[in-house]
């Protein structure tokens, strides 16, 4: 790994040149770590983009025995040199949080409490929901008797959060399905 | 290495606290349970620094022939050129308030501490603050395991605007007075704070962009406490001694005083904030 | 962002206005101190003294609301005193397009307003056109009907004592503004706009906009370096979800929604592809069949030929606005049966929230991802619900952060860039990739096994991302790019895709963003372009085709020539050399083609008859407002449509004299999920609170630190008070008036709780796009006893 000019905690001599990595895992080793006792010495580093506001700050994520123990700035990223706002730079505390979801949760009707469940059985079941509501309030044709394929049933939100690959296929996926109630942040 | 300083332009600095979190993440310091109006200065929190928050962003509201002004000060250790809290520290032959004399970083060696508070009580701004669940000392510790390894401390690499800057003394000394020139030129009255006080100067230099008396928590002209001298002999008998039951006379009533008076220390630093 | 965030570094005077960018986009300042290094000055224009204010040279405070009255004054402060870029408005705008002699404007009304309908027929808002269909040009701007002679008319009205009364500004503050920001008229000189919600969010929101972009065209501030008009989106890939169309009005890369009457791929392109007679015209958007046809390509594949219309059926058909607050307006009413919310928290971050949260209790189900047990979710566990009479199925389904999956995001400067996943994630927790491709292929077992309604555009949709256990991002990065179908390959660019059904591209806007030289959002080659004003054009990717400024063919005179040559964003170099600097908005020579490609006359419209609410800007007062309008009749938007259902209720000004308006924190994100949950950020911003000013203040008997009750007509929070210098009671003709401010971040879930300042706000929106009016709305405001 080639060490820029402003040390480690630096990525950029290793991936110039059109390199595609599919996973950014370079060992910290510099002569320098390894003289001195620093925490990151031998952590894996990788590339990540800060998910709160719109700057688009590149951060480092340092990981070992498959723990995230440090996040700081890129120092090369054009925009943000290194530096975060305090919410970029908190950003461990969102992946090493115990109140995290971590299970998928039900909620029967007029219950009070949440059910533990499996991914096996609820794909399944909002699938079937999703159907029955679909069918249920599908509209072929308007008043005036033109086309229109769609259903005003079910609704869709959100997105702002989520990658543009998966922004994408969620589009097609709510177009697929006949959805028109599809909004999100940029609305709001 | 040289020795190295950090500048805070405060003129420059928005109060994001990005240097208070990453403070937290990379000494890995817990948060603390705050509630909105813990300190004056309406958004500052926590109340003061303590073992949990070595570095704090305090909010000052002025008005001023009808102007409004907002200023933002980060406080920490000044990390001195001469520093007291080394002297006063009783733990010997290795002091426990270690300095790095190279670089000029002053930080506590949690192995030989003591947490008898004498750090506290003598340094000028009574920065240190004493954990009571470690009885340790704690306190900005100048990132001093990412500088020597070539990184600069995490509170001036999170900064998003300039406001610190890590780089060798004499460049910092020059900046401060580059900034000062620089808000002079806009009708500013800025002031240098840490290049002369103390005689010696801090390793810390402020450039406040109005008088000090905009900021008035911060002592005007900061002084070593005049008994540190005193206490100084005091300690010199037991030199060689490791704490331990044997510590008798005048310098154990010391010790004790400031060790059961860590309540009283810690909120004379609530009151500076004050 | 016309521009980027590097940008704002090129600029001579920054105005923030709608925006806390010291706050809310804290990096922005390392470029903002850096223009202010250089001699820029900053402005910042805000009801409240910011953290943006605190580094400001010139603070101006305005009523929330009352943005177009300030900028109107500006502008015609501009206009009276010449400070305008005359050549730049000849060359790029339509400032000598003739318009119709029946266009006209009074009492508050442009012509064509339909009372009954609250719409305007646009007919005569139209420009004059020549015997060949091309509009009329006086160059020298003297004809009346010429769109700079209709400005001039219509900002007259707009006199500093009147904008002053309506807006609580200081006139010989917006004199200073006038002045300071009208000086980056001067040829070589350039300001930049950077504003957000605090401009949207009203019900004229639109117009405010177009108030910030008319000023930049007079000034000559668009598609320069240190100019444009910059909105700093505040979600990490808002601006790709929006690019991505997760919204009811457009299909990704902004192609228009199929509308009911749109009945077949011929209808639908005659009616979109906008036409021009002009051959200077670049008129891009003729390329529209191109860029549908494509997409239908990417959606439905080998099915989808030219003997179906590319399934153009298979798409839905939109009869309404479905937006927002009409999604919750028909949630309530009960009409919508199931919602899949993917990551958004309308409990906290609606409009009216009250009402969002009870809409929710109308749905039989309820699918809600996310990385945490969000308001929405546990909608039934609001204090105000009773779980007992809820009849709602929630699906809370976990999901992996940003690091913990691989993918893209785009910047608001436009730049895609990839992330990588640098641990799994926690328990069960999925990434959005991996949920969407399992509940697609339930669904697509479920309708090719039992039927159902119209399964067509399900079963046969094109949906391959490999066999493992994740699906495989860069299959569908690339389908998002495109492929020559013929060959197999990734097409470079968005200029080689066709209409005929030999391309597919999921979004053309995208194309050349995977291409065949590799995954051009992986890019990390810091170096700067020759031109050096910090375009960095090989690190990321930019829509469109890695263009870092767009409209920069009008950052040069009609030769090519920069009009700031110390900070060029491109240069033509002759003939054979041709364009150097950024990726030219259209490679044409000089001269050969408009500016303003995207427009069908090429040139950006000081008067915007494409708008709903009239072709120039006009204040109108909020929904909820202290004052009458002071410069019309017209007391609001009179294009905003109005929601008067239960739970709609609006506040009047005896009831609720004081002025409202939310916004966020630096230390807080959105709906707070994000940071509520997070110990440290807690810690700095543990509790809701309300900021007033002293006098506000003393007249409640309200000290800092108090709680305080805050009231509209749509529900009630308490919040620590925070009395502050900050605020500042306005002088509005005569009369005094308090505003306050809240915080939206805090809900009744998470470590962090508080009141939500949305159970405040009203369900109406501005009339282009029924964004909601967050920013201004009317209050009361008492002590918590107890």
């Amino acid at each position: 790994m080639k060490v820029s000019r402003r040390g480690f905690l630096s990525i950029t001599g290793a991936t110039t040149g059109g390199a595609i990595l599919g996973y950014l895992g370079l060992p910290l080793k510099s002569a320098k770590a390894q003289a001195l006792g620093l925490k990151i010495k031998y952590a894996k580093e990788s590339t990540t983009i800060c998910p709160y506001c719109a700057v688009g700050c590149s951060e480092i994520v340092s990981v070992s025995n498959g723990k995230i123990i440090n996040i700081e700035g890129d120092p090369d990223h054009p925009v943000n040199l290194g530096s975060l706002c305090s919410k970029g730079q908190g950003l461990i505390q969102v992946a090493n949080n115990e109140r995290r979801m971590t299970k998928v949760l039900y909620r029967a009707p007029y219950s009070n409490r949440w059910e533990e469940k499996s991914w096996d059985w609820a794909l399944p079941e909002i699938a079937k929901r999703i159907k029955k509501t679909r069918d249920e309030s599908w509209v072929s044709k308007d008043k005036k008797g033109r086309t229109v394929n769609r259903t005003e049933g079910l609704a869709g939100l959100g997105g702002a959060a989520l990658d543009n690959e998966e922004c994408y296929l969620w589009s097609k996926l709510a177009r697929a399905l006949g959805i028109v109630y599809l909004e999100h942040q940029a609305r709001i | 290495m040289a020795e190295k300083g950090i500048l805070f332009d405060m003129d420059k600095c928005i109060a994001c606290r990005s240097c208070q979190v990453a403070c937290k993440q990379w000494n890995e310091l817990p948060a603390e349970k705050t509630t909105f109006f813990a300190a004056k200065g309406g958004y500052q929190n926590p109340i003061g620094l303590s073992p949990k928050t070595y570095n704090l962003v305090k909010f000052y509201e002025e008005e001023k022939d009808g102007r409004l002004r907002w200023l933002f000060r980060v406080h920490r250790c000044f990390h001195c050129v001469d520093p007291a809290c080394v002297k006063a520290c009783p733990v010997e032959p290795v002091k426990a308030m270690t300095h790095h004399k190279e670089l000029g970083i002053v930080y506590v060696n949690k192995e030989l501490c003591i947490g008898c508070g004498a750090c506290n009580e003598y340094c000028p701004w009574h920065i240190p603050q004493i954990d009571d669940n470690t009885e340790k000392s704690t306190k900005c510790t100048f990132c001093v395991d990412r500088v020597t390894n070539g990184l600069e401390p995490a509170c001036a690499k999170a900064c998003p605007t300039g406001a610190i800057t890590f780089d060798d003394y004499d460049k910092i000394i020059q900046m401060a007075h580059q900034a000062k020139k620089r808000l002079e030129a806009k009708g500013r009255h800025p002031q240098i704070y840490g290049e002369k006080e103390l005689g010696t100067g801090t390793h810390k230099i402020y450039v406040l962009p109005e008088p000090i008396e905009s900021y008035p928590d911060l002592p005007k002209n900061p002084k070593v406490s005049e008994d540190l001298g005193f206490y100084r002999e005091l300690l010199k008998p037991l030199g060689s001694l490791t704490l331990s039951a044997a510590l008798v006379g005048m310098v154990l009533t010391k010790v004790i005083d400031m060790r059961e008076g860590k309540h009283t220390l810690a909120s004379k630093e609530e009151e500076v904030t004050k | 962002m016309t521009n980027h965030w590097i940008d704002i570094k090129n600029a001579d005077c920054i105005m923030i206005i709608g925006s806390n960018a010291a706050e809310n986009h804290p990096i922005s300042f390392k470029w903002v101190n850096k223009a202010m290094e250089n001699g820029a000055k900053l402005i910042s224009i805000d009801p409240r003294f910011t953290r943006t204010s605190s580094r400001a040279d010139i603070y101006a405070p305005l009523r929330s609301g009352t943005d177009i009255a300030l900028m109107n004054g500006i502008i015609n402060y501009i206009l009276q005193n010449g400070l305008y870029h005359k050549d730049y408005l000849v060359d790029h705008t339509n400032a000598g397009f003739l318009v119709n002699p029946q266009f006209g404007f009074k009492d508050g009304l442009f012509s064509g307003y339909n009372k009954s309908q609250k719409r305007y027929d646009k007919k005569s808002w139209q420009y004059q056109l020549d015997e060949k269909g091309i509009p009329k040009i006086d160059k020298t701007l003297e004809d009346p009907n010429c769109v700079f002679q209709l400005l001039k008319k219509h900002l007259s009205r707009y006199t500093l004592e009147k904008v002053s009364n309506i807006t609580g500004t200081p006139v010989e503050k917006i004199v200073n503004i006038a002045k300071t920001y009208g000086a980056t008229g001067q040829k070589g000189k350039s300001g930049t706009i950077m504003y957000a919600m605090g401009t949207t969010q009203h019900t004229v929101g639109t117009q405010n906009i177009r108030t910030y972009a008319m000023l930049q065209l007079l000034l000559g501030n668009m598609g320069v370096a240190g100019g444009g008009i910059n909105a700093l989106r505040g979600e990490s890939n808002v601006q790709g979800s929006t690019d991505h169309a997760i919204l009811f009005h457009i299909l990704p890369g902004y192609l228009k929604t199929p509308r009911s009457e749109n009945q077949s791929l011929a209808k639908y392109l005659e009616t979109w592809t906008p036409k021009s007679n002009d051959p200077k015209s670049a008129n891009w958007w003729q390329h529209t069949p191109k860029y549908m046809v494509s997409l239908l390509k990417a959606f439905w594949g080998d099915r989808a030929n030219k003997s179906n219309d590319f399934h153009y059926e298979y798409l839905p058909k939109v009869g309404a606005n479905y937006s927002h607050i009409s999604m919750f307006e028909t949630m309530y009413d009960g009409t919508i049966k199931g919602l899949i919310c993917m990551g958004q928290n309308p409990a906290v971050g609606g409009p009216n929230s009250r009402k969002e949260r009870k809409a929710l209790h109308k749905l039989d189900w309820l699918v809600a991802v996310d990385l945490w047990e969000t308001e929405t979710a546990a909608f039934w566990t609001d204090p105000e619900a009773d779980p007992k009479s809820i009849r709602t199925e929630v699906f809370m389904l976990p999901a992996a952060g940003s690091v913990e999956k691989e993918g893209s995001i785009t910047n608001s400067g436009r730049w895609s860039q990839w992330r990588y996943q640098a641990v799994h994630p926690p328990g069960d927790a999925k990434s959005d990739l991996w949920i969407l491709d399992r509940l697609y292929k339930e669904l697509k077992k479920l309708y090719a096994g039992e039927g159902g309604q119209f399964p067509g555009p399900i079963v046969d949709l094109n949906w391959d991302y490999g066999q493992g256990e994740e699906p495989d991002v860069h299959r569908v990065a690339k389908e998002i790019n495109g492929y020559d179908l013929t060959t197999g390959k990734l097409l470079p660019s968005f200029g080689k895709l066709k209409d005929d059904g030999t391309t597919s591209s999921g979004n053309w806007l995208y194309c050349a963003s995977y291409t065949e030289k590799g995954n051009m959002a992986a890019r990390r080659d810091p170096t700067d372009a020759p031109n050096k004003i910090g375009l960095h054009p090989h690190w990321a990717w930019c829509w469109p085709v890695n263009r870092r400024i767009i409209y920069n063919r009008a950052s040069c005179d009609l030769n090519g020539v920069p009009y700031a040559p110390h900070k060029p964003v491109i240069k033509w170099t002759g003939p054979e050399t041709k364009w150097v600097g950024d990726v030219p908005d259209g490679g044409w020579p000089p001269g050969e083609k408009y500016s303003f490609i995207m427009k069908p006359e090429g040139h950006a419209r000081l008067f915007g008859f494409g708008l709903a609410d009239g072709p120039f800007p006009e204040h109108y007062e909020p929904l909820e407002s202290p004052m009458k309008n002071m410069i019309s009749p017209v007391q609001i938007n009179p294009a905003t449509v109005i929601w008067t259902n239960e739970m709609d209720e609006i506040g009047d000004a005896d009831r609720f004299p004081i002025v409202a308006t939310t916004y966020r924190v630096t230390e807080h994100w959105q709906a707070g999920q994000m940071t509520r949950n997070n110990p440290w950020l807690v810690e700095l911003m543990p509790d809701m609170f309300v900021e007033m000013s002293k006098s506000l203040a003393k007249a409640k008997n309200i000290k800092n630190g108090d709680k305080a009750r805050i009231i509209t007509a749509r529900g009630e929070i308490t919040a620590y008070a925070v009395v502050t210098d900050r605020f500042k009671p306005f002088k509005l003709n005569g009369k005094t008036c308090e505003e306050i401010g809240l915080p939206w971040h805090y809900g009744f879930k998470g470590l962090a709780k508080g009141a939500s300042a949305n159970v405040l706000t009203p369900h109406v929106g501005d009339a282009n796009t029924m964004i909601p009016e967050f920013k201004a709305f009317l209050c009361d405001v008492k002590k918590e006893v107890g």
